[in-house]
């Protein structure tokens, strides 16, 4: 994945196991395997299927590459319909990453994964990361759903977190409630890391900046994209200060300082770029 | 310490700095105006009648591109400039249609909510049998058209852009072209477009990479072709005694970190310039340092070269 290139990289996939009953984690090897390929927390790849169309994808993990794609329409459903040995083409891997917005000086600070449903993906190659690096106590995950069909990834978290807390939204598994209903006293210094859907998005923050910075809040945020590299705009996101920022080259990852009064929660941009309501 | 003048004028409009994005980068207003403080215009996607999806992505693959004209539709649009009003900066609308009648609208829709429009009868990517983009841009008679279908919308200032495409085929047609869009009244002309026609092949997947398979080249290889057509239009211009009254904008491959580039266009007859490429993989942060690194070395050369503004430099390749 060369990122200066923007060109395709062919890899197969390697293996494939379900997650839920529309989730599964596909792992990816190049087929040059020469190919020095890196992806940090936080980024995303365009994943192209000939015929198809192109995707973004947070990555998942690395080493192999790791995608956690839920069917969500007709990309994934090709990419659900493909098997092991069979090639995805990649670009990138592009964007910000979560672990530039921790400053080194606050490193004993507490942690909170906050993940809405699949938001829970690119939270746990950070939380890998963070494993790698200190010891789980002091850091939790709180991951939200509806259902309990829909809780993913929970045991690969509790693997690098000392707390796992889960909601779903119909009771089904956990606790009965919203992903924000399990933010209970968070200590001022943390870091909190979120991803899900916009509203979601939005609700945690607002939650959270009652007792946290907000430049602690660490927000990954999800548009439709054409390019991946800033020039198009569809991926647009207006600022505190009404600028438009690109999720995919000044994001995905924000802080909540950077987002809060602008459209996170409210407005996206369709495939004609016209502006909507989330 | 010496002043640079970096500013040019188009139809009684002060672009300073004379820079400003290729319409389709960049070119949503909240993006336009956190770049606005280091362009000198600022221009718009290519706005049609109707919402428009564009292409099936991969639109793109690093200097090509098959956008195929996605836009909001000229009625939501004008709403969003219209609540863009202030940045400080020209704003210029990009304009198309499939008939007279729709430019004409979306003329109308956009003009009270911008500076100037700009006329786009070059874009490549279109479909098969519309009559839009190059289509127009590559006929005399269809040229003359839309350009006055344009003009009698508005009494701004009007700028068309034209495709490379005739230029490359046969000059003296292109040149009829460029009398065709001058008989619409304009107050500028920018070129190029992107060079259509281009494909990129993936071999692994054994298939075209963008899914409209054929798309328009843009970037470093194409400016030649640009500066090569800024500087027939110029040519052709000053034969007519007209190069004061219609400004030309030189697009199509400038790097900001070569102010040469820049100054080719500028020498070849350009008033001013536009980027797009050139603005791929950059942050906006870090967009913004480019831009400023742009102008400090453009008043680097202009003082090796013994000069003072942009409009000395101004056709001297034609002296």
């Amino acid at each position: 994945m060369n990122n200066e290139a923007d060109l395709h990289d062919t890899f197969t996939i390697t293996q494939i196991r379900d997650e839920s009953r529309d989730v599964k984690t596909l792992s990816l090897e190049p087929l040059n395997s020469d190919l020095d390929y890196e992806a940090s927390p936080g980024q995303f790849v365009m994943a192209w299927i000939p015929g198809v169309s192109e995707n973004p994808f947070s990555v998942a993990g690395m080493h192999p590459l790791r995608l956690t794609v839920k069917n969500r329409g007709d990309f994934t459903e090709a990419l659900f319909r493909k098997g092991g040995g069979d090639k995805v083409f990649i670009r990138g891997p592009y964007g910000n990453h979560f672990t530039s917005f921790i400053d080194m000086c606050n490193w004993d600070y507490d942690i909170y994964y906050i993940a809405g449903g699949y938001g829970a993906v690119p939270l746990l190659h950070l939380a890998r990361w963070y494993g790698g690096l200190r010891d789980k106590k002091g850091i939790s995950a709180l991951l939200g759903a509806k259902t309990r069909e829909d809780v993913i990834l929970n045991e690969a978290f509790s693997e690098f977190s000392g707390d796992v807390r889960i909601a779903t939204e119909d009771g089904s598994y956990g606790r009965k409630g919203l992903v924000t209903d399990l933010m209970e006293e968070i200590p001022e210094e943390s870091y909190l890391f979120a991803c899900g859907p916009d509203r979601m998005l939005l609700a945690v923050a607002e939650k959270a900046s009652e007792s946290l910075p907000e430049k602690n809040i660490v927000l990954s945020a999800e548009r439709y994209m054409k390019c991946g590299q800033g020039i198009c705009r569809c991926c647009e996101i207006k600022d505190s200060d009404g600028n438009g920022l690109s999720v995919c080259q000044d994001g995905p990852v924000f802080t909540y300082s950077q987002l809060r009064g602008g459209d996170l929660g409210k407005y996206h941009r369709e495939k004609s770029g016209l502006k909507k309501p989330i | 310490m010496a002043e640079y003048d970096l500013s040019a004028e188009i139809g009684g409009i002060r672009i300073e700095p004379a820079i400003m994005n290729a319409s389709g980068i960049y070119c949503f207003p909240p993006s336009l105006k956190a770049i606005s403080d280091y362009l000198g215009a600022l221009v718009t996607k290519s706005i049609g009648p109707n919402p428009r999806d564009g292409n099936q992505p991969p639109v793109f693959s690093r200097d090509i591109n098959a956008m195929g004209l996605p836009n909001p539709g000229c009625k939501a649009f004008a709403e969003e400039l219209a609540e863009y009003s202030e940045t400080g900066k020209p704003v210029i609308a990009s304009i198309f249609g499939n008939s007279e009648d729709e430019v004409y609208n979306v003329a109308s829709a956009l003009e009270p909510h911008c500076d100037a429009l700009e006329l786009n009868i070059s874009c490549p990517n279109i479909e098969p049998g519309e009559k839009t983009g190059v289509t127009i841009g590559s006929d005399p008679d269809l040229t003359r058209l839309y350009t006055q279908a344009a003009r009698s919308a508005t009494e701004k200032p009007l700028i068309v852009k034209l495709s490379p495409a005739p230029y490359i085929f046969d000059r003296g047609l292109f040149l009829e072209i460029v009398d065709a869009a001058i008989r619409g009244n304009i107050d500028g002309i920018s070129a190029i477009n992107t060079v259509p026609g281009a494909m990129r092949i993936s071999v692994d997947a054994g298939c075209p990479v963008l899914t409209a398979k054929y798309g328009g080249l843009s970037g470093e290889g194409i400016r030649p072709i640009g500066v090569g057509c800024i500087y027939t239009i110029y040519q052709h211009l000053k034969e007519m005694g007209l190069e004061e009254d219609i400004p030309v904008i030189g697009i199509g491959g400038i790097r900001l970190t070569s102010p040469d580039d820049t100054l080719e266009y500028i020498m070849a007859g350009a008033s001013a310039v536009a980027v797009g490429t050139d603005f791929k993989n950059s942050p906006t942060e870090k967009l913004k340092t480019y831009l400023g690194a742009w102008e400090h070395a453009l008043e680097r050369r202009l003082e090796d070269l013994g000069a003072s503004s942009l409009k000395e430099l101004r056709g001297k390749a034609h002296e």
